[in-house]
């Protein structure tokens, strides 16, 4: 049903009451009007029978009824009064208006039989003789206590009834202006009381709306002003819990979007309720696309979705890992945990992502490393083992042989040294720039290439090699000239090892126009494929296990130059392709650099 | 992973997914292993396959299921038959994928050969349009759809290239003649791989028009 407006309950209740009040007022007023009127008119009647009485007597007495019968005229003819004498069995004497002989018997008409009962009566009726309304009144008319008969009055009452009506219609005008006055009054008033509470409703829209700044105006009446302040407080406090919520959930996203280990959140039907930036990124989804589908139409991860089905199902956190192929694989741990409702049922789950390619990656390398560290340190040590017992099985006494054996292992004996001095100094280097242990200072870059060439003339000479150097003899580095130098070496050294006889060997240093320092050295050897270079200065990685140890490298050349680079704050690179050469480059950080680094500590 | 009967469309639906992450994933891991030619990987490639025939058979047996159940609309009837083939697909895709991972058991140890760039474009190529190929059939996206199967032409012509580079190394290197012989296989497998992509946006487009698109010229580079 529709609701009526509080205006017009209010307008249309009023406006009855209005309506039914003045009716009432109308009524009652025109009621006693006229019988105030008709009261008096019969107490006139009354009034002049008795003035009459006497006369009449006289006459009845004298027995002249047509004495009679003229003076009733008479009278009624001045008085304007109609006059009626009637015998007490009814039979009509005389009238004023009427011949008495036409009459029929009157004594059955009400005024009369009171007037006979009470010494005098009234009545009201329509006079079939006079044909109008008109009012009767009767007296006894009596010769001492001898009854003779009645002496009736009469009057219409068309004037009576003309005033009656005349006023009744000034009472009704006048009834119809208060109930015009009082309607629009009451219209006002009306207005009045609902405008405020309009204005307090339009109110409470803004506030549903989120307008929660906007402020009630303060109503005139009591009642209404508690309400808007009640309404206003509301407001504020609704606002001030909104924002404080809104923080709460900015300071939740900030802290998930800035993790570094993926978070992500599937409701009971395995839907997405959300995820984080790092778990996006890694699982390649976007929240906004995402939001509310299924597990298995983002994320397209067997290992995940399987992971997920299983947390749900299970009570207690799950711990997992799971693998994501991409353009690598990467490795990740998952944990999973119900989310709860504040009932404590269950919801959703939460799984957190941590990615451990990185950390599987140098498990690795470590492992490879003890491996070939064992293996490397075997070959010499089986090799020595070897020869010695085949001397000691007799060939200690073919003296040619003995010799030959002893130079093989005298061989190896160096071999397996050069590899444990090469350990030692890696893991020197490696622990004097984890400590910062390492002597540094500013030297002359010209003297250690030129110290640096001439360890490697020997070997370069007896493959009729060239060894070219370009350095400025002004130019000072940081550095350790020692640990630099056998870094140079080493790089020479392996460009020896690798090129053809007569080829040329460059060594440079200069400072690059962003101001860092570029040792390059560049051979026109062989040339390294493409796959190697990533994992060339790892320990022990050879491209070619049995030529390498065939030219007595350990395997530990380019992971000793990486360290010394890094131990000057520095790195390596290399450039290269089969069949057109190697180019090493040292870059250690500039002066200006370097300085900004000692001024931050 | 035999999971519950599917009971209807949504199940389904979700259960086709679940296949096509496992069969994208392991077609993705065939490819890393060839290009590491990482043998355990290879190993567990075929394991995997072994899973995916499983679940291909399970998944049709919902489907006969569901296709006997009464109610259902024309849109249902569709998706269920769609489903059908798209589940027949995967699997042949997952049966390719572990060719290719039988192929780089067959790699010599320490082979350390390069591998021909069309071949490394062409592996691209091939996952770009599995992966777009599933993507159209989640988003029910026909752009996506349509797009897949253009980009099948380019795939054709990278395979036609690895013929006659292989051709051309074969007679300069008859040495090599096993190694190449390998690496043609594998072109061979992705580009079939590629047609079964093509096949499951061909589908993707049935469910969505209901309309056949197999046998017909999409335009492109040709």
């Amino acid at each position: 049903m529709r609701k009526k407006k509080l205006f017009w309950q209010l307008y249309i209740s009023s406006l009855l009451v209005i309506v039914l009040a003045l009716t009432a007022f109308i009524f009652l007023t025109s009621y006693s009007f006229k019988s105030i009127l008709l009261d008096q008119v019969s107490e006139d009647l009354l009034a002049r029978a008795a003035i009459m009485r006497n006369e009449v007597l006289q006459l009845w007495i004298a027995g002249d009824m047509r004495k009679l019968q003229e003076t009733c005229a008479d009278i009624s003819a001045r008085t304007d009064t109609r006059v009626t004498v009637i015998a007490k069995d009814g039979l009509v004497l005389a009238d004023s208006w009427h011949d008495p002989l036409t009459m029929d018997n009157h004594s059955h008409r009400p005024e009369i039989r009171e007037a006979l009962r009470k010494k005098n009566g009234t009545s009201t009726r329509f006079s079939r003789t006079l044909q109008r309304n008109t009012m009767y009144a009767a007296v006894t008319v009596r010769e001492g206590d001898r009854l003779l008969g009645v002496l009736r009055t009469a009057v219409p009452l068309q004037t009576v009834e003309a005033s009656i009506e005349g006023l009744q219609l000034q009472v009704l005008m006048g009834g119809l202006v208060i109930a015009l006055v009082a309607g629009l009054m009451s219209l006002l008033i009306s207005r009045r009381i609902t405008r405020p509470i309009e204005a307090l409703t339009r109110g409470a829209q803004r506030f549903a709306k989120g307008d929660l700044e906007f402020r009630l105006p303060d109503p005139r009446s009591e009642e209404l002003s508690n309400l808007a302040e009640v309404m206003n407080d509301m407001a504020k406090q609704l606002q001030e819990r909104i924002s404080q919520i809104t923080q709460q959930h900015s300071e939740q996203d900030a802290v998930l979007s800035s993790m570094v280990e993926g978070v992500i959140a599937f409701d009971m039907e395995e839907r997405l309720i959300n995820v984080n930036r790092s778990a996006s990124r890694m699982l390649r989804i976007s929240l906004e696309r995402a939001k509310g589908k299924s597990i298995q139409e983002i994320v397209r991860n067997v290992g995940l979705q399987r992971f997920v089905e299983q947390s749900l199902a299970s009570e207690l956190a799950t711990e997992g890992y799971i693998t994501i192929v991409d353009d690598t694989e990467r490795f990740v741990q998952v944990h999973g945990s119900i989310l709860r409702d504040a009932q404590r049922q269950p919801i959703g789950v939460v799984v957190v992502m941590n990615d451990y390619t990185e950390l599987r990656k140098l498990e690795n390398v470590r492992r490879e490393f003890v491996a070939n560290v064992s293996h490397e340190l075997k070959t010499p040590i089986t090799s020595i083992k070897g020869f010695v017992e085949t001397l000691i099985d007799g060939a200690v006494n073919d003296r040619e042989d003995a010799m030959r054996f002893l130079g093989i292992i005298s061989r190896q004996a160096d071999r397996l040294n050069a590899i444990i001095e090469d350990l030692l100094s890696l893991s020197r280097i490696e622990q004097g720039s984890d400590q910062e242990q390492i002597d540094m200072f500013p030297a002359s870059m010209r003297d250690v290439l030129v110290s640096a060439v001439q360890s490697c003339q020997v070997e370069a000479d007896a493959k009729r090699m060239r060894i070219d150097m370009d350095c400025a003899p002004d130019l000072q580095a940081v550095m350790n000239p020692q640990l630099l130098e056998q870094a140079l070496i080493n790089l020479i050294n392996n460009g020896i090892k690798y090129s053809d006889e007569g080829q040329t060997i460059q060594v440079r240093a200069s400072v690059a126009p962003a101001g860092e320092i570029r040792i390059t050295v560049k051979d026109e050897g062989y040339g390294i494929e493409s796959e190697h270079l990533p994992r060339l200065f790892e320990r022990f990685y050879r491209i070619d296990k049995a030529r390498s140890r065939k030219l007595g490298g350990t395997g530990l050349g380019l992971a000793i130059v990486k360290h010394i680079a890094q131990a000057h704050h520095g790195t390596v690179e290399v450039q290269s392709a089969p069949g057109e050469g190697s180019e090493f480059t040292v870059i250690l950080p500039g002066e200006s650099e370097k300085t900004a680094d000692e001024q931050a500590t | 992973m035999l999971e519950k009967r599917a009971e209807n469309i949504e199940q389904l639906k979700r259960r086709l997914l679940q296949l096509c992450a496992l069969v994208e994933e392991n077609t993705r891991r065939s490819v890393l292993a060839f290009r590491a030619r990482d043998r355990a990987a290879a190993a567990e490639i075929i394991k995997v396959d072994r899973e995916i025939n499983d679940i291909e058979i399970s998944i049709e047996e919902d489907c006969v299921s569901l296709l006997g159940s009464t109610h259902r609309s024309v849109e249902d009837t569709r998706f269920i038959i769609a489903v059908l083939k798209i589940n027949n697909d995967l699997e042949r895709i997952g049966d390719l994928a572990g060719n290719v991972a039988r192929r780089v058991l067959h790699f010599g140890q320490n082979e350390q050969a390069r591998f021909p760039q069309e071949l490394l474009t062409l592996a691209e190529y091939t996952l770009e349009m599995v992966t777009t190929s599933i993507d159209a059939f989640v988003d029910l996206d026909m752009d996506l759809a349509r797009s897949v199967c253009q980009r099948d032409n380019e795939v054709d012509r990278l395979n036609r290239q690895m013929y006659k580079v292989v051709q051309d190394r074969l007679l300069a290197e008859p040495a090599q003649s096993e190694k190449l012989l390998n690496f043609l296989s594998i072109s061979r497998y992705l580009e079939r791989i590629a047609d079964y992509a093509t096949n499951i946006a061909e589908d993707v487009v049935f469910i969505g028009e209901g309309r056949i698109i197999r046998h017909q010229d999409y335009g492109g580079t040709e």
